[in-house]
């Protein structure tokens, strides 16, 4: 019984068609890197300051000084647009971020918690699910205003952040519950139980490990919708106020100079679709990571 | 004596609808099993799919609740809520070697957490108490830094091996251990079992399907249907004087290399194996 | 009845994933006669239901068939004639699964099922409504008048399986595959169904090449075995003859691995190691690193498919040691 067999090479065994998703992933994290970069160095890369208005050079047509011309006031629009990367992903993040981990939280209570929790936890998110709560959220902005900012957040971007957490919990926690109620009754879970150890260390090192990946899947996804849904409310004008540098709130401002500046529309647009484009890679290179 | 494992009418009962609708039904996955398992003693425990021997697998281990009945360990009473040690005392093996192992960690974690939970070495004797379990499961240390996709079905087997006895248990309950491996790997594993009930002394419940293993490897033999216990007794009583009707059926059934023909006059079972009762 | 001209015969057949991809399944010739069984038998991953699939080429889409021809004779008083395997879909061969559950379809009832493929080939409805009832009933299935109307998942594992034979049988095959079709069951439903298939063996004169990991299980079957390893056949004769005196080490080892239901109760002997990965072949013999009567020159030549005597072969250079040696 002298069994020294080799460990198989795990490469080797997982044929390359199964390996794929890695050439999605790679494309994803390079836009998303780029802009990632662009945001944490825009002084470097741009004239540093967005709200810098030169009254004399309005609507400009790109140039050297101006790589993408200038807006209504002169304000450089190469520099806006990436500052508005700032504000763009911040508010998207945290509100696919805040959601995920309330969510998921919310998930794994109701997936191994008491029944009746359970039921509960189910019932409530059937509500949120059913009811209109995204126009409510819309008029609620609009009555209110967007507010003066909170803490590190810029006007509007908190309203924002509340109603996407409101609305969103529910898909994480949906996910969430479904995992985990198929991995805790996998073989490994229960016997990490008969081993011994403790609930939390059963829930925390062998089952939420192994049911998070398809909420990180969608956060990505998530991140992508959300620019595009911050924009498009920024553009209605009921999220981040127009004059901010947002890619939406840009769209909605050269609106009346579209015919003769048709670039300073094209620009955040693209962006918008480049960033929404670049998480959803990502999201769908871990899918079939995950699966494979 | 008195035995070291003793099931006192073990009754597990599921409630189960079979549409959303309809009424619920009750349905007997163990339906009033007594057994006793000696200290170092080998007990097989046979029948066909759903007969009932993983819900009883699950008792025993302490992971699903008997709706009657007691099961009592080294002469105390234990349920699901049994102590640090009792739920130490009782490993299990799993059938499906994929699903047992969790596949994102690597074998050298999933050992150290359970040594180090219930504190059975001493820092720094973790690494050579690792280094033993895998020479105890005959595998090469280097295992330990693999994660479980990279392992041979046997080696995962072992590797499972290998995480029941790191918290030093006295009994072992098998499911079903060796179904899924190649005749090959499951003789390594076989042998592997029986070494180990010979040099750590350990009690062994061994479930399967397969006469040929159970012959091998146990000294005693209890035969399930339909949740209950229809025959149990000696091993080579029960291979060549079978008393129940079903035992008989099964034995007859059971492929022979040797004698491919053997009780082939007989007829045939016929139907399906009974489910278990509603 | 025995036929004394092969119903299919396979030559030189090599499976690749890709073009210039690993060889999976490497110059494996095989031929059935009507109213003989072949088992097929080997460790998981040795090639046993590739080369079953690609009867049929039913491969899956990454694998192609690089090398072998195939002839077959539809007919008892046809001469062979090379045949493309899509063309015999329905049209002389069967295939039966190991799963009968994903080989049935949901949507269907199972009189509809087996009635299908007659359907298919013109036969009027109500003809083919007639002949599923009656194959049902000659697969052994209770109360036919009844279950033509079931669902595929009201039915228990063994009768899915039976199903599966009654739809393999309604386009009058003459030669039926079959790939591990008992593993999935409990050891008396296995019974049953072997018996099953050897009854139609015998009766229809059916070809039948049956692949197993089981030793025993194609002990009770096959008249005739091949024995696969690591993609290649390495041993091949009657079953009995084989079984009794195995003439290539991976098959004693197999035999000695097997725990036994008669005799004194033994402790089993493992072949140690474990299969070569495909692709990562040893040079030589491809069972040298596990094998115990390994020499030197195992190590220099992969040794080819000889005949060792009336209806056997081996791919062994020591096999004549091997005779009578061992296996009490
Ligand atoms: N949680 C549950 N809820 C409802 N029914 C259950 C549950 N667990 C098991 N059962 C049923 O109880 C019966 C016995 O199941 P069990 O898994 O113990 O069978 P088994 O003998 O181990 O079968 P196998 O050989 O297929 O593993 C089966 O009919 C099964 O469907
Ligand atoms: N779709 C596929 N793609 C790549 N390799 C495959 C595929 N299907 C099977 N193989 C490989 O081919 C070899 C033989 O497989 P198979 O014929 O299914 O073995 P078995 O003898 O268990 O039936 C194995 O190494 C397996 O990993
Ligand atoms: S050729 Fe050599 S290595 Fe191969 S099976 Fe025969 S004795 Fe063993
Ligand atoms: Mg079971
Ligand atoms: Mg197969």
């Amino acid at each position: 019984m002298s069994d020294l067999s080799l460990i198989k090479d795990d490469k080797e065994h997982t044929p390359r068609s199964l390996r794929r998703g890695n050439g999605k992933m790679a494309a994803g994290a390079v836009i998303f890197g780029l802009f990632i970069l662009a945001a944490l160095f825009a002084p470097l890369i741009t004239t540093g300051d967005p709200a810098e208005q030169d009254l004399l050079n309005r609507l400009a047509d790109p140039s050297s000084a101006h790589l993408l011309g200038t807006d209504q006031l002169g304000r450089d629009e190469w520099t806006r647009l990436v500052y508005a990367i700032r504000v763009d992903l911040r508010v998207a993040i945290l509100a696919s971020l805040i959601p995920a981990i309330l969510g998921s939280l919310i998930g794994i209570i109701a997936g191994l918690g008491a029944k009746w929790l359970d039921t509960a936890i189910m019932r409530i998110s059937d509500v949120v699910v059913s009811l209109p709560l995204f126009i409510f959220f819309i008029a609620l902005v609009g009555l209110l205003g967007p507010g003066n900012g909170f803490l590190f957040l810029g006007p509007g971007e908190l309203p924002l952040i509340i109603g996407f957490t409101l609305i969103s919990w529910v898909v994480y926690a949906r996910l969430m519950r479904a995992e985990v109620r198929r991995v805790r009754s996998m073989d490994y879970v229960r016997a990490a139980q008969s081993g011994g150890l403790p609930r939390w260390r059963v829930i925390v090192g062998h089952i939420v490990p192994n049911a998070i990946g398809q909420s990180i899947v969608y956060f990505f996804v998530d991140i992508g919708l959300a620019v595009v849904a911050i924009s498009t409310l920024s553009f209605l004008g009921v999220g981040i106020p127009v004059g901010t540098p947002e890619w939406g709130a840009m769209i909605q401002s050269a609106r009346t100079v579209m015919q003769t500046n048709w670039w300073l529309i094209a620009a955040p647009g693209a962006a918008i679709a480049l960033a929404g484009m670049g998480l959803a890679l990502i999201g769908d290179g871990l899918d079939d990571r995950i699966k494979s | 004596m008195s035995a070291l494992i003793e099931l006192d009418d073990i009754e597990v009962h599921f409630k189960v609808r079979a549409r959303r609708s309809a009424a619920p039904v009750t349905l007997r996955a163990v339906d009033g099993v007594s057994l006793a398992v000696e200290r170092s003693q080998c007990l097989g425990v046979v029948g066909e799919s759903g007969c009932g021997k993983s819900t009883l697998a699950g008792v025993l281990i302490g992971l699903t609740e008997p709706t009657a009945g007691r099961v009592r360990y080294d002469g105390r009473d234990v349920d699901t809520r049994r102590s640090k040690d009792v739920r130490r005392s009782i490993q299990m093996v799993f059938q499906d070697p994929v699903a047992s192992l969790n596949p994102r960690r690597r074998v050298r974690s999933v050992l150290a957490e359970l040594i180090d939970y219930h504190g059975l070495v001493p820092e720094a004797g973790m690494t050579s108490a690792l280094n033993s379990l895998m020479e105890m499961v005959n595998l090469p240390p280097r295992v330990l830094e693999a994660r479980p996709r990279e392992l041979s079905g046997g080696q995962r087997q072992r590797v499972a091996i290998a995480r029941a006895l790191a918290v030093q248990p006295e009994v072992l309950v098998a499911d079903e251990a060796v179904s899924a491996l190649d005749v090959s790997a499951q003789a390594t594993v076989v042998n592997l079992l029986a070494d180990l009930r010979a040099e750590l002394g350990l009690t062994i419940v061994f479930i399967s399907h397969d006469l040929g293993i159970v012959r091998t490897l146990c000294d005693r033999v209890a035969v399930m249907y339909a949740g209950r216990v229809v025959e149990e007794g000696a091993a080579e009583t029960i291979f060549t004087a079978a008393r129940h009707p079903y035992t008989r059926a099964l034995l007859r059934a059971a492929p022979d290399l040797y004698r491919p023909d053997a009780g082939r006059d007989a007829p045939a079972l016929g139907g399906d194996p009974a489910g278990p009762s509603t | 009845m025995t036929g004394t001209e092969p119903v299919i015969e396979i030559a030189n057949l090599v499976i690749a994933a890709g073009r210039d991809g690993v060889t999976l399944v490497d110059d494996v010739s095989l031929h059935v006669d009507a109213g003989e069984c072949l088992g097929i038998v080997g460790e998981s991953g040795s090639g046993k239901s590739l080369t079953l699939r690609s009867v049929l080429g039913l491969l899956p889409p990454t694998l192609i068939r690089t090398r072998g021809t195939m002839r077959f004779r539809g007919r008892e008083d046809e001469e062979p004639r090379p045949v493309d395997p899509r063309d015999l879909r329905g049209h002389g061969v069967s295939m039966i699964f190991q799963e009968p559950m994903s080989s049935l379809n949901p949507t269907m009832r199972i009189g509809d099922l087996v009635a299908a493929g007659p359907r298919a080939q013109g036969v009027s409805r109500r003809a083919a409504a007639d002949q599923a009832l009656s194959l049902l009933r000659e697969v052994g299935v209770p109360d036919p008048e009844q279950r033509v109307r079931a669902w595929p998942h009201q039915l228990s594992g063994g009768l899915r399986q039976r199903v599966m034979i009654a739809m393999a049988l309604s386009v009058e095959p003459r030669l039926l595959l079959c790939d591990e079709p008992t593993t999935a069951l409990d050891a008396t439903v296995q019974d049953q169904i072997l018996t099953l298939v050897e009854r139609l063996r015998a009766e229809r004169g059916l070809a039948l090449i049956f692949v197993s990991h089981d030793l025993s299980v194609i002990a009770r079957v096959a008249g005739r075995t091949a024995v696969m390893y690591a993609g290649r056949i390495i041993e091949q004769g009657p079953t009995r003859a084989l079984i009794e005196n195995p003439r290539h080490p991976y098959t004693r080892g197999l035999i000695e691995s097997m725990p036994q239901l008669h005799g004194p109760p033994v402790r089993l002997k493992a072949i140690s190691g474990s299969p070569p990965t495909a692709g990562r072949l040893p040079s030589g013999c491809r069972f040298a690193p596990r094998c115990p009567f390994v020499v030197d020159a195992c190590r220099e030549v992969d040794p080819p498919l000889l005949s060792i005597g009336p209806h056997r072969a081996s791919a062994c250079l020591r096999q004549a040691e091997l005779n009578d040696g061992g296996q009490s």
